[in-house]
């Protein structure tokens, strides 16, 4: 066991763990942070998604060891309201089924936007990688795209 | 498996069965300190049924009695209960009930969630629970404004009085309602009437879900929970023979380490702790007799028995003389076998189950399918009486069908009985998941077909072989009769034909099967629509068209007809292009669907688009049910490309998303719905979707391509995804 300090949502954290226990169940188990979720544990699925330095990042294979001294950020942490641009679309086009995966869909989004204000198809087609059971693709899609539009003309 | 009768009891056809009669309201409607449920801050009220709360700002609380599965049913069962009342959809919270006898589905006399039945099976119910709320509100509100309460009618949360241009908010009148006694039989709005029922609402549970905050059983939080991460024999029926506690116990975060009969945990202060210690924790099982089960050699067996079935073969329906009509064909009979594989659910969130045995009680946290079952089952394993269990249900990371299964639950209260006073969550890993499901049994369907001189069907012996569902659940069950999990959709559908002959070679497995989402339908689509494509071309006819000659019913035909119009099925597609068309009448909704695609030589499949029509009979929620549309076909599309579940040596060969594939977003077709309100009865949408998929695309493949799939995944058969 180590202690860490982990920067998370703007916030400093200290945790004890193993150099080698994933972010995710640092977050999960240590925190109580359960927001980001928990779907294959090997970087297969995105539902763990969060960011690491401001890049989407699978957090069930990120150890502890290699998030400190980074910025962190969590579905909790990303509007103080649930109002952020991408919640917004997401709430809108009624996107998800179970809602699940879309923490970590959504933090992908984030992500996608921070870097590319105006996807294409193409372009979500390539970033967007998470799985989801329930089949909700073609909604974040749509979705994605109207995010694109309510930051722009935010 | 104890709930194979009450999966059976829910089979019963829905017209044998009447909601609950008017009588029995009161029960409903009655104040219950209801146990469970998802536990809104306990509140005192004054008007608290088991369905429903007015809390003191008048907020109203509503509770569904079904599992939250993704198919949007908290939203509906609100919208039945706020219509009704007339409450404000903006100043509602929606949670889950308790486990109990009071939360029966009337169509099925369970509280469980499947066979698409949330939606129609509560409809009057709900209905009813809001509107005597509603008639206890106006009687209240009608003797405050000193009117007759014939004047007065709810709306947005307030009880009117337009006469006069008065109101009084719910919060004013929820002590006077409550003194009000409770009506048999409260008058239902007139359609007219209703503002949510028809309207795709918003639904309560996203903005929660949007924000990460939405309760599923693997975010349970109890003060001094501890964390299990569970191994069973990766040979199915295998047992634990021997387990090195101490090897694991001083690692860091470690509590404690729990052999069960047929698996071993370990309980540590979190999952990747446990999980950790798992991992090198010495264990030796007896793997029992299925350690030589191979399913490839069983595929191959039941395709030789389905040739020669000798003894065993089941009737499942016959029409006039098939043998003779096929003996006079000739060498013009056309004769195939289809395959369909295991398959594994993979919601999307693992088996998960939280529980707390202390002093003769447990407490479970689950998202389970059958609260009831559960409840019972847990019970049972800990040797005490169902009434000493609560059932808090939470969110569930998906269903379809894997969390009708009680056997996480049992392991959970279990372990937790095992550390008396400290709660306990268990987590599967994937991998477990994957390899310890109740899989889609695997089928093969041998055909053999005569047409008459109209390119029509003269004859049609369809013999199916494979698994029931309902002995593997209860051995004995079925006293010889055929098992409707194996043949529906086989020998009820709509296709004219002289003569016609359905069997069943009953095969049954060491391997857990269980309910996947549309049962039968999910095999039986594939196989029947692909067979229905086969013979239209034998007759040379366009293969929509010839469904439209040779469909009986005319509401599945008017379905077809719109799907014709609005996928442009006639216009012209270039080289490489295909469309496919499939139909499936399943759990009281009928659904056609087109599949576009283009096809490479090198076998790259692009899903371009796919068109669908349902006809559900009623809309309650219109959005919903292009998401349930969506979701199934998502989920159909997914088996057809990639699904396959090998055994060998008696255990599963997958392990992950790495070999067992979803379709991802840049896979995704755009998927166009049609809904049509033909007014018959209201039918399920949570399945329907999925059973047309797969057909729709392998007859588009045919249609662009000339190869015929008669085997799935495809992905066996060197298709890639473009
Ligand atoms: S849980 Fe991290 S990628 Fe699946
Ligand atoms: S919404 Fe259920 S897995 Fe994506």
């Amino acid at each position: 066991m180590q202690k860490y300090t982990l920067k998370i949502n703007g916030e400093s954290r200290e945790v004890e763990a193993d150099p080698r226990m994933p972010l995710l169940w640092v977050l999960r188990d240590r925190l109580g942070m359960t927001g980001s979720k928990f779907g294959c544990g090997q970087g297969l699925c995105g539902a763990c998604t969060v960011h690491v330095d401001g890049r989407a990042t699978r957090a069930c294979v990120l150890p502890v060891s290699a998030a400190q001294g980074r910025d962190v950020r969590t579905i909790e942490g990303l509007s103080a309201d649930g109002d952020h641009p991408v919640q917004q679309a997401w709430i809108a086009a009624q996107v998800p089924q179970c809602g699940y995966c879309q923490s970590g869909m959504i933090m992908a989004a984030v992500a996608l936007l921070e870097r590319n204000p105006a996807p294409s198809d193409a372009d979500i087609d390539e970033a967007m990688t998470n799985i989801c059971r329930c089949g909700t693709y073609d909604r974040v899609r749509q979705a994605v795209h109207d995010a694109a539009r309510r930051q722009a003309s935010a | 498996m104890e709930n194979a009768a009450d999966y059976a009891l829910t089979l019963t056809r829905r017209s044998m069965l009447k909601a609950a009669g008017a009588g029995t309201l009161l029960a409903f409607a009655l104040p219950v300190r209801a146990r469970g449920g998802n536990g809104f801050a306990p509140e005192q009220s004054a008007l608290q049924t088991a369905y429903l709360r007015i809390e003191a700002d008048g907020t109203v609380a509503i509770l569904t009695p079904d599992a939250e599965l993704g198919q949007g049913i908290l939203t509906t069962h609100a919208m039945y209960i706020a219509d009704e009342m007339g409450a404000d959809w903006s100043r509602l919270k929606v949670g889950f009930s308790g486990a109990g006898e009071i939360y029966t589905n009337p169509q099925k006399n369970l509280q469980a969630t499947g066979r698409s039945m949330g939606a129609t099976g509560y409809f009057d119910l709900l209905r009813r629970v809001g509107a005597a709320a509603r008639v206890q509100l106006v009687t209240a509100g009608a003797q405050k404004l000193g009117v007759p309460a014939s004047e007065c009618d709810t709306r947005d949360s307030k009880v009117v009085h337009a006469a006069s241009d008065r109101a009084l908010d719910f919060a004013e009148l929820v002590e006077a309602a409550s003194n009000v006694p409770v009506p048999d039989d409260p008058p239902l709005r007139d359609d007219a009437d209703l503002r949510y029922i028809g309207r795709s609402m918003p639904r309560q549970d996203v903005p929660a879900m949007v924000r990460g905050e939405a309760e599923y059983a693997v975010d349970v939080q109890r003060p001094g929970m501890k964390v299990a991460a569970i191994r069973a024999c990766p040979v199915f029926g295998g047992r634990v023979r021997s387990v090195e506690r101490d090897a694991v116990i001083g690692m860091p975060g470690v509590y404690e380490v729990i052999a069960l009969a047929d698996a071993v945990a370990v309980v540590a202060d979190s999952w990747w702790e446990a999980s950790r210690a798992l991992t090198e924790l010495p264990v030796e099982f007896d793997e029992g007799d299925a350690a030589d089960f191979e399913s490839d050699a069983m595929m191959d067996t039941l395709v030789a028995q389905l040739a020669q079935p000798g003894e065993q073969v089941l009737e499942a329906g016959r029409d006039g003389d098939v043998d003779s009509a096929l003996a006079a064909a000739g060498d013009r009979v056309l004769d195939a076998v289809y395959k369909a594989p295991y398959l594994a659910h993979a919601t999307m969130e693992p088996m998960s189950c939280a529980a707390l045995v202390e002093n003769g009680r447990c407490e479970v946290w689950s998202g389970t399918q059958s609260p009831m079952q559960s409840r019972d089952a847990a019970a049972r394993a800990l040797g005490i009486d169902a009434a000493d269990v609560t059932m808090h249900r939470t969110f569930s990371g998906g269903g379809f069908g894997r969390r009708w299964q009680t056997d996480f639950v049992v392991q959970a209260v279990s372990i937790a009985r095992e550390i008396p006073g400290v709660p306990v969550k268990l987590i599967w890993s994937r991998e477990e998941d994957i390899r310890h499901d109740f899989y889609r049994p695997a089928y093969a369907l041998r055909f053999r077909a005569a047409l008459d001189d109209d390119g029509g069907i003269n004859a049609l012996h369809l013999r199916v072989g494979g698994a029931s569902i309902l002995e593997a659940m209860r051995p004995g069950m079925l006293g010889g009769r055929v098992d409707p999990t194996v043949i529906a959709g086989l020998n009820d559908h709509s296709y004219r034909m002289a003569n016609s002959h359905v069997e069943w070679v009953p095969h049954p497995t060491p391997v857990p099967i269980g309910v996947w989402r549309a049962v039968s339908h999910s095999q039986n689509g594939f196989f029947l629509e692909s067979i229905i494509d086969e013979i239209a071309h034998a007759a040379g006819v366009d293969p929509l068209e010839w469904r439209l000659r040779h469909l009986q019913d005319s509401r599945i035909r008017a379905v077809l007809e719109k799907l014709a119009e609005v996928s442009g099925w006639d216009g012209p597609l270039g080289d490489g292009r295909g469309r496919g068309v499939a139909l499936t009448d399943s759990y009281g909704s009928i659904v056609a669907q087109v599949a576009q695609v283009s096809v490479s030589a090198e076998r790259q499949l692009k899903l371009e688009r796919f068109y669908c029509v349902v006809d559900c009979g009623r809309a309650i929620h219109p959005d919903n049910i292009r998401a349930q549309m969506e979701g199934g076909i998502l989920y159909g599309l997914t088996a057809m490309m990639h699904g396959a579940i090998d055994v060998r040596g008696g255990s599963v060969q997958q392990q992950n998303f790495n070999d067992y594939r979803s379709l991802l977003l840049r896979h995704a077709p755009p998927v166009e719905t049609h809904i049509i309100e033909s007014g018959h009865e209201m039918g399920g949408v949570g399945e329907p979707g999925l059973p047309p998929a797969a057909p729709a695309v392998t007859n588009a493949i045919h249609a662009a391509t000339g190869i015929r799939i008669r085997e799935l995944p495809l992905e066996r058969q060197g298709w890639r995804l473009a």
